[in-house]
């Protein structure tokens, strides 16, 4: 799987479940979490999306804001943890 | 506030020269032929022969095991005890096949003299009495005992406010049991705070109750043994089996008996709108159903809604619904409706409920909010406090602590366990001087006068500094797949490392289910546990039906779930585990 795919559904997924707004003009670089966008407690939806979607599961010190703040980030981090296994 | 003192002694004799004939306690069989009652006055004599049989054979103090099913054999032998200064202990009486172990736990826990029970129980249980020959050397009173023993007469006694009535032992979460002593001032509070219930519905010539929950709790035993002669009400009982196998039954009572007052766990409820098929119910009324208590367990709004929807159809007023709290070391009851609305709900933030504050929400997005629902107000001279648990300061007035409570109605303390009975019902709160208050062990706050309950203490989940209540969490996965069952499920938090992770466990209906994928639904449950409270679940299990542990009330056993857990006991229909780091 590549990193656009990821990066699709990882959009697809923010749009629908977080945003729930399918039009929303979302940017791969637009910070989620820390512009208040949507609040941590939706960190938690994100850890099992990757989980279900990717069959990876992120354990929860690396599940923070800082490292997966926007599209791009979370991509980023489910493209190193598949390399990983 | 000085409260006439109710003697249950007093008030049988009393019904017994004012009514003779009027119904007592009925019975009801299976078929209606089958039904068996006792007026006063009839229940008046079968109390005094066995009473003087019991003064003649025992010591006044001494402790009686009541091994009786729900039946007027039970009521008497209850009363019986009282008038002969016997103090009785109801039990549950184990099936033909079940071992007598948890009996002979209560009966050396508690000293007992003495086991009233059926010759049918007697016979069973003496083909295996060389298991437990310290219980086989009770004194066994049975109606054939009785019938052979003839001549005595009763003796009257004086009873004092501070002398022991019965003992309840706890249904027990815990493999001990423990008895609390409830003294005839205990009982005589309790039936004033129950009579402080009586609104307009109250009616001495229309009033009915009908009680399934077994006698041997305190629901069945002080409203379906002892409230109704107080309240001069003819009380219906039929047994919870009956109930169980076919919740119908109770339904079709109501009716029939036209029972004004009838309730049960928030479980009984479920059931009902589980159970019942809607083809079943053609013909059904109960609009004569004016006081529906749903107690003994966390009350569901969701509950409540679902059975008013289901049976509204069929004459059920929703505004019967009366939540109420208490527990057996209060005799019985704690708050209850007074009079007013019966079923109080409330929205409250649910980020701000996870750190224990109590905020008003007036957002329609379930994510946001959790339903409370009120269990009334505390009843008369009821001391209420909400204490942190920790701290021991009283909490603030929206503040989620340990509930506490001072008043008449709770119990002596455990039978001979003097450090449990100070840890227990000896708290103080820090900086006060009132008191003694006992510890609830339940969080819950106060809110414009209602007590509301959020769950056990030791059954709350901390996960990194967050508050999350098992029973929301629990009802989180329920509502995933209509093939989980209703209150078939424990949430609880389980130490990996250094850090608490949520472990949830629900029973499925049944294991194959045409086009059901299980780990498609644990995969939709972690989903939604995350989506509602912002938490990974660590373990999600889908377990056998009825293999959730649970006690012999139906309350979900969290801790023996848990340890099930950790020992690989539980028996596992699909699963998903967090890989471990």
């Amino acid at each position: 799987m590549d990193r656009n795919e990821i990066l699709q559904r990882v959009r697809a997924f923010t749009l629908k479940e977080l945003l729930k707004n399918p039009d929303y003009p979302l940017k791969d670089d637009e910070p989620l979490f820390s512009s208040g966008l949507i609040d941590s407690f939706a960190m938690a939806q994100v850890g099992v999306f990757i989980e279900t979607e990717f069959n990876l599961y992120i354990p929860d010190p690396e599940l923070t804001v800082e490292n997966m703040d926007t599209p791009g980030q979370i991509a980023d981090k489910v493209l190193a943890g598949l390399a990983e296994q | 506030m000085s409260l006439p003192f109710i003697n249950p002694i007093e008030v049988l004799q009393q019904r017994a020269q004012e009514d003779p004939d009027r119904l007592s306690h009925l019975i009801l069989g299976a078929k209606e032929e089958e039904n068996q009652g006792y007026t006063y006055s009839q229940l008046l004599h079968a109390v005094q022969e066995l009473a003087a049989y019991l003064q003649h054979i025992a010591e006044p103090g001494e402790r009686a095991l009541i091994v009786h099913p729900t039946g007027l054999e039970f009521i008497t032998a209850m009363y019986a005890c009282l008038f002969a200064g016997i103090i009785p202990i109801p039990t549950n009486p184990p099936g033909m096949n079940r071992s007598a172990q948890r009996l002979d736990a209560i009966a050396r826990d508690a000293r007992a003299a003495l086991v009233l029970t059926t010759p049918e129980y007697q016979k069973t249980f003496m083909d295996s009495a060389d298991q437990f020959p310290e219980f086989a050397a009770l004194k066994w009173v049975t109606r054939d005992a009785l019938r052979q023993a003839s001549g005595f007469s009763w003796q009257p006694r004086v009873v004092r406010p501070e002398d022991s009535a019965f003992i309840q032992y706890t249904s027990g979460s815990t493999n001990i049991p423990k008895g609390v002593i409830i003294s005839y001032r205990n009982f005589s509070h309790n039936m004033h705070a129950l009579h402080a219930t009586r609104g307009r519905e109250y009616s001495r010539d229309e009033s009915v109750s009908l009680i399934w929950t077994p006698l041997f709790h305190d629901m069945g035993l002080l409203i379906g043994v002892f409230l109704t002669p107080v309240d001069r009400t003819p009380s219906l009982l039929m047994s919870p089996i009956q109930f169980m196998t076919n919740p119908l039954l109770w339904l079709r009572a109501i009716q029939k008996y036209k029972a004004t007052g009838s309730g049960g766990p928030n479980f009984a409820y479920d059931l009902c709108v589980n159970k019942i098929p809607l083809e079943k119910c053609e013909g059904l009324d109960l609009s004569t159903w004016k006081i529906a208590y749903n107690s003994a367990e966390p009350v569901r709004a969701e509950t409540q809604s679902r059975f008013a929807e289901k049976f509204s159809a069929f004459g059920f007023d929703p505004s019967a619904f009366a939540p109420s709290y208490g527990m057996a070391e209060t005799t019985l009851v704690i708050s209850f409706y007074t009079g007013e609305k019966k079923t109080v709900v409330q929205r409250i933030d649910r980020s701000a409920f996870e750190q224990g504050q109590v905020v008003p929400s007036d957002s329609s997005d379930p994510k946001e909010y959790v339903q409370a629902v009120s269990s009334g107000k505390p009843l008369v001279d009821y001391n209420v406090a909400i204490v942190n648990p920790h701290t021991r300061h009283r909490c603030d007035a929206n503040e989620v602590g340990e509930i506490w409570v001072n008043g008449d109605s709770v119990g002596e303390g455990y039978w001979n366990r003097p450090e449990e009975t100070a840890h227990t019902f000896g708290a103080r709160v820090e900086g006060e001087a009132g008191g003694p208050y006992l510890r609830t062990g339940d969080l819950g706050f106060l809110h414009d006068g209602h007590l509301y309950v959020a769950g056990r203490l030791k059954d709350l989940v901390i996960v990194r500094g967050r508050n999350y209540y098992p029973q929301d969490v629990e009802l989180t996965v329920e509502r995933t797949h209509p093939l989980l069952r209703q209150g078939g499920g424990a949430a609880f938090a389980v130490r990996v490392g250094n850090t608490e992770e949520l472990v949830a466990v629900h029973e499925v209906q049944r294991r194959e289910a045409a086009g059901v994928d299980w780990n498609e639904v644990i995969k939709q449950i972690r989903t939604n546990i995350a989506r509602e409270h912002g938490i990974r679940a660590s373990a999600v299990l889908l377990i056998r039906k009825s293999s959730l542990p649970k006690t012999s009330s139906g309350k979900i056993m969290r801790s023996e779930t848990r340890r099930k857990f950790m020992e690989n006991e539980l028996e596992i229909v699909a699963e998903w585990r967090a890989p471990q780091a």
